[in-house]
């Protein structure tokens, strides 16, 4: 018998903000990846700095990644392994940040699928190749998963602390 | 942000004098989805609507409205 458990929006919330930053850094580590290859052997300064963005995104990957371990037990399922959630604006966010996700994949994979060698196309990307564009979209898509998710939460954090009543402890609407 | 619907959620709160947090923590939400169901920003689900109702107890049709 499957087990119920009590989930706290505030800790829906918490988990979407962790997924939001681990989207973030791998986009970062995507997009420092493919620029480090057209920097490669070049011994500068980017080159380290590249280095250093792609060590340090890793780390930071795995320790969000460990933080949002620890909430399996306290969300449901389905919210950390498909991020939907039973409170309605963080499941609307997530909703949201998702489905431009899609969007951003599947109008990228067709567009590949159909123009990825076509001449003018390899033309336009060089140095990158085919694979490099693949990357490229899938850093975009990415980014804008996490960004939106952050952004979202992070305006309402932004409303919130703009329109508070410290004195009520509620949010004040400008009529 | 739904521009035919208008609510009296803040109206309701005021009269009966509780914060966003305790509606949200009565009706078992997070303080940003009545943050913004209440200035609108953000559409609830029927659910979140009767028991925001259920909560007031009062019809629905008096928290929301078609403007």
């Amino acid at each position: 018998m499957a087990k119920s458990i009590t989930v706290l929006p505030e800790t829906e919330h918490e988990y979407l903000t962790i997924t939001g930053k681990i989207s973030v850094v791998i986009a970062v580590f995507l997009f420092a990846q493919l620029w480090s290859e057209i920097v490669t052997g070049t011994d500068s300064v980017v080159n380290w700095i590249l280095d250093l963005t792609l060590f340090a995104s890793v780390i930071y990957c795995i320790v969000l990644s460990v933080k949002s371990m620890k909430f399996a037990k306290h969300i449901t399922r389905m919210g950390y392994w498909t991020l939907k959630f039973n409170d309605e604006y963080v499941d609307h966010v997530s909703s949201a940040s998702l489905r431009a996700t899609c969007h951003i994949m599947v109008v990228g994979a067709i567009f590949l699928a159909y123009s990825g060698d076509n001449r003018w196309f390899v033309e336009l990307i060089a140095p990158f190749g085919l694979r490099d564009a693949i990357q490229m979209l899938l850093g975009l898509a990415v980014a804008t998963h996490g960004a939106l998710i952050l952004w979202n939460l992070r305006e309402e954090e932004h409303r919130e602390e703009e329109h508070f009543d410290e004195e009520r402890g509620e949010e004040v609407i400008d009529e | 942000m739904n521009e035919d619907l208008d609510n009296h959620i803040h109206k309701l709160r005021l009269q009966h004098k509780i914060s966003q947090q305790e509606l949200a923590d009565a009706i078992g939400v997070s303080r940003k989805t009545i943050s913004t169901v209440e200035t609108g920003r953000f559409t609830p689900s029927v659910v979140i609507a009767l028991r925001i109702a259920a909560y007031f107890a009062i019809p629905v049709e008096q928290v929301f409205v078609l403007k």
